[in-house]
């Protein structure tokens, strides 16, 4: 924790404000259960009569309904907040499981050195050279085929995460490998293996705290990336299966009324992304600063 | 015409104030002189260096200082004005001969770039003079050299070119860097000969910034002593180092290893460090590793005082032939 | 020098080969062909001819030569959902993806080096740090909320623009372009600003960083000590050193502007080879998917090669050693 400290030292105002930000989405979506005025999942609460209600201060609006409903008659504000925890919920566990991926890789990488670490950093050059939608598109075409439809439902969500971990996995490694290279050749690591230490020890021992640092930064950015992802799979349909709404698919829905004007089923699922992923950028940029030596040299 | 600086004040500017890095640095140089500035890492010897010229970003400033080249005074806080000094009034050494030239283009290049950017010269006049310049400095086949780009020459080889590019526009007043710190010993030598070659040769005036005694004792004609920021005590070179007054200098002379002197014993090391920028003790900065310190020492700043066609900042300095009383607080660390 | 590039094209091959035969596996081990063509009617010997006629009951490695040499030929299968040649179907949709690609790397580039150097230059400015706060946001907009907010605005409010579609393209040879009538430009406009946006902002932030990287660093000093005037220090021995990286880092955005077409093409309805590969993904259409990976890879590999000629064009440290020192 004490990295925390000093990451938030170094920081900017502006930074720890983001951070704020992000600490309230996360706190608003894990409440959504009991912050949403709607129970949007249960089908029964729905009433088509509801359909397409316009905000609260529009003319047409109804108080009950804030920010509007869809053309089922669910309300836009309820969908945001679960959408908002299924968006976010996703985003943190394909990093999660990429950073997990990625140090594996990197610190075995790094301390097997040899042909593991060759061929491991092959397939991350290989890797990068695929764009992540690419690669998550191309997961879940095989998923969808390979599975049976009711198979894949359920699987669904994990299936993207594991897609997009899989596309995110390679900063981590190689940042990882870096650390491990570093600190191996490092004195202290050769008198340990001489004491006959394991060397899982040494390496969780002494790489993971030079290394965390940079990882934390990676991971921010990786944070963004993953829920812009997955947005994006969910808008183009071959997301998250669309009996529990993401952020994406909300807008997707939205969309086929947008030239009707009805844009609200559109704007706001779609401003809690943005303004989701902003916050998340923000930290990210404002942390990497606070990390980085700040010596620009005062001799310029 | 000699060169001189008078009153250098360099600031940083942090949350609570500003804060002094070099204060009251001045000195002059005579046509054909060499004034060594010599202290430990952050007494301040690059600002100094970087002030002359404007080289700072905030929130480093300069808050003061005036420079005098060919009848010429300036104020080093107009940025303006400092501007027009850079490479025409006065040249400049760095350090670093392996990062300070440009690696995309030849040194060839960056030489007649330069002249062109002082000299009203076409490409052809340039050109010749360029070559004329590299073999001054004693550059091998400068017309090879030429083409070459700066990683294809030897860290000698990239010093010379970047002395012939401080003397492009014929400055009055040269500013070398440390830029004999990053080369090894034998090629300290040559670039050292070297500079000694040119300042007969051309009459300029150096500014020699170095933390190394022994390049000081061949090049140097006068040597300044600068300790956090300021200069403690200046005096012709064989002077100090026969007879050093500063107790500050004193002790530097003897931290410096001698080939042939009595073996054994560890090198006497000052005790204690260098108060950084804003945290200075009060009175003389060097009080608490003074072994001569008194209370005045402890109250009052010595003002540098000249002495002679000397100067010098202590309350107690040490008299000529001082030589057998202790210098620092015990030998070794 | 020459090895260099020699070993990155065989690098490259392997890569084709390997992805080759991943298309290859997925093409014939997902889903099934047979019924994927003949339906769930037809009768035994009609599935044991087609098996026959499709090569499936020869051994891998045979099908996987067959196959190779079929790719080599352009000849890349039949689409399941469409009956058509897949050959014809990506050149036939090659254009359209081609000319908004290449219009939106046109505008990344051309505002986004200049943009770049602005906020490097003038570091403190208003317009500087009003350009940084856009370029955040140009990053954390998703790209299909970009489309679908331009088109709300553009085509439904205000009517200026069409919403969808290519308008009119003329036909040079086998090219369609939309690049010669009015309305194909103005179709053009907003697909491509959508598309470029992200990669705008990245490559905005991108130059920025390294040119103020190199503005700091030791050469660029000791111009400056040498009285170079401000012109010469910023674009030929700033700009210049921190173009390198961004020239990777540029192409390599070719590479995401080719992915995240498929999302500007759907939001716009751009007939173009990422909603083809989209539906493909939808309606496992396998040719399809397989060769698109393909033609993908060969595209990757490609800009990777001319990062690294570029590299050996711009950095004289690479391009040396055969002789000189």
């Amino acid at each position: 924790m004490g990295l925390l400290r000093g990451l938030l030292e170094g920081t900017r105002r502006g930074t720890r404000l983001a951070l704020a930000l992000v600490a309230a989405y996360v706190l608003l979506a894990a409440g959504a259960r009991w912050v949403a005025p709607q129970p949007v999942q249960d089908l029964r609460s729905l009433d088509l009569m509801n359909s397409s209600i316009p905000p609260a201060w529009d003319a047409e609006g109804r108080r009950e309904f804030l920010l509007g409903t869809d053309e089922q008659g669910r309300d836009v504000l309820s969908g945001v907040l679960f959408g908002l925890r299924l968006s976010m919920g996703v985003g943190f566990a394909a990093v999660a499981l990429a950073m997990v991926i990625g140090l594996a890789a990197g610190l075995l990488s790094g301390y097997r050195g040899g042909w593991l670490d060759a061929f491991l950093m092959r397939i991350a050059d290989a890797q990068l050279t695929f764009p992540a939608i690419l690669v998550a598109m191309l997961l879940d075409g095989v998923a969808r085929s390979v599975l049976p439809r009711s198979v894949h439902e359920a699987l669904g969500v994990p299936v993207v995460i594991g897609a997009i971990a899989l596309a995110q996995w390679v900063p981590f490694a190689r940042a990882a490998r870096v650390g491990t290279l570093v600190e191996r050749e490092k004195g202290y690591v050769q008198a340990a293996q001489v004491m006959a230490r394991p060397g899982r020890s040494i390496l969780l021992g002494h790489v993971l705290p030079n290394v965390l640092g940079p990882i934390v930064v990676i991971a921010t950015i990786g944070l963004g990336n993953a829920i812009l992802t997955e947005a994006t799979l969910s808008f183009l349909g071959v997301g998250i299966p669309p009996t529990s709404p993401s952020l994406g698919t909300l807008v997707r829905n939205g969309s086929a009324y947008l030239p009707s004007g009805a844009w609200w089923m559109v704007v706001f699922p779609g401003l809690a992304l943005a303004g989701l992923v902003l916050a998340v950028n923000v930290a990210g940029d404002g942390l990497r600063d606070g990390l980085d030596p700040k010596q620009r040299s005062a001799v310029s | 015409m000699s060169v001189a600086l008078e009153g250098l004040k360099v600031t940083l500017r942090r949350a609570g104030g500003e804060i002094p890095l070099v204060e009251d640095v001045s000195f002059r140089i005579d046509p054909g002189q060499v004034l060594g500035l010599v202290g430990e890492s952050g007494a301040g010897k690059s600002l100094t260096a970087a002030g002359l010229i404007g080289l700072v970003s905030p929130p480093v400033r300069i808050a003061g200082g005036k420079l005098s080249v060919r009848g010429h005074a300036v104020s080093l806080e107009d940025a303006r004005a400092v501007r027009p000094l850079r490479g025409k009034a006065v040249g400049f050494v760095p350090q670093d001969p392996f990062t300070s030239l440009d690696p995309l283009f030849p040194v060839g290049d960056q030489l007649v770039e330069t002249l062109r950017a002082h000299l009203p010269l076409d490409r052809e006049a340039a050109r010749e003079r360029a070559l004329r310049l590299l073999a001054d400095v004693g550059l091998p086949s400068p017309a090879e050299r030429f083409e070459h780009y700066p990683h294809q020459l030897s860290g000698g080889m990239r010093q010379r070119v970047a002395i012939a590019l401080a003397l492009c526009a014929e400055p009055p007043l040269v500013v070398a860097d440390e830029c004999t710190t990053a080369l090894d010993v034998s090629t300290q030598a040559q670039i050292v000969s070297l500079l000694a070659r040119l300042v007969e040769e051309h009459g300029v005036s150096v500014l020699l910034i170095t933390h190394d005694l022994g390049v000081v004792a061949e090049l140097a004609t006068e040597v300044a002593i600068m300790y956090a920021g300021r200069i403690v005590e200046r005096a012709p070179v064989h002077r100090l180092i026969r007879s050093p007054r500063h107790p500050y200098t004193r002790a530097l002379l003897e931290a410096v290893p001698r080939v042939g002197g009595e073996g054994g014993g560890a090198l006497p090391a000052i005790p204690g460090t260098m108060p950084r920028p804003g945290e200075l003790p009060p009175g003389c900065a060097f009080h608490p590793r003074c072994p001569r310190a008194s209370e005045r020492c402890r109250t009052e700043r010595p003002p540098l005082e000249q002495r002679g066609d000397a100067e010098l900042a202590c309350w107690h300095p040490l008299e000529e032939g001082d030589a057998s009383e202790p210098s620092s607080g015990g030998r070794g660390a | 020098m020459i090895a260099g590039l020699l070993t990155r094209l065989l690098q490259g091959l392997g890569v084709m080969l390997v992805v080759g035969l991943l298309a290859f596996a997925v093409s014939t081990k997902l889903g099934d062909p047979v019924n994927n063509m003949l339906g769930q009617n037809a009768t035994i010997e009609e599935r044991e001819a087609m098996r026959r006629e499709l090569g499936l009951d020869q051994p891998f490695v045979v099908q996987y030569g067959k196959y190779l040499s079929r790719v080599v030929r352009g000849q890349l299968g039949v689409s399941y959902r469409l009956g058509v040649p897949v050959g014809e179907l990506l050149a036939e949709r090659l254009p359209a993806s081609v000319e908004l690609s290449g219009m939106a790397m046109l505008l990344t580039l051309v505002l986004g080096v200049p943009l770049g150097i602005y906020t490097a230059i003038r570091r403190g400015s208003l317009l500087s740090k009003v350009i940084l706060g856009a370029s955040l946001a140009g990053l954390s907009v998703p790209t299909f909320l970009t489309g679908l907010l331009l088109i709300f605005l553009f085509a439904v409010q205000l009517q200026w623009l069409p919403s969808s579609g290519r308008g009119e393209v003329v036909s040079i040879g086998p090219w369609t372009t939309g690049l010669l009538t009015a309305s194909g430009l103005r179709s053009l406009l907003l697909p491509s600003i959508t598309l470029a946006l992200f990669s705008l902002a990245l490559l905005l932030r991108l130059v920025r960083g390294e040119l103020l990287d190199v503005l700091h660093s030791d050469h660029v000093r000791f111009a400056r000590a040498r009285g170079l005037p401000d012109r010469s220090i910023h674009f030929r021995h700033g700009l210049r050193n921190a173009l390198l990286p961004v020239v990777t880092v540029a192409a390599l955005q070719l590479g995401n502007l080719l992915a995240f077409s498929v999302v500007t093409e759907t939001v716009f309805q751009w007939p173009g080879m990422g909603l083809l590969f989209l539906q493909a993904v939808q309606f496992v259409d396998v040719p399809v998917i397989s060769s698109y990976l393909l033609l993908a890879a060969v595209a990757f590999v490609l800009i990777n090669l001319v990062v690294d000629v570029s590299y050996l064009v711009l950095d004289p440290r690479v391009r040396s050693t055969v002789g000189r020192s």
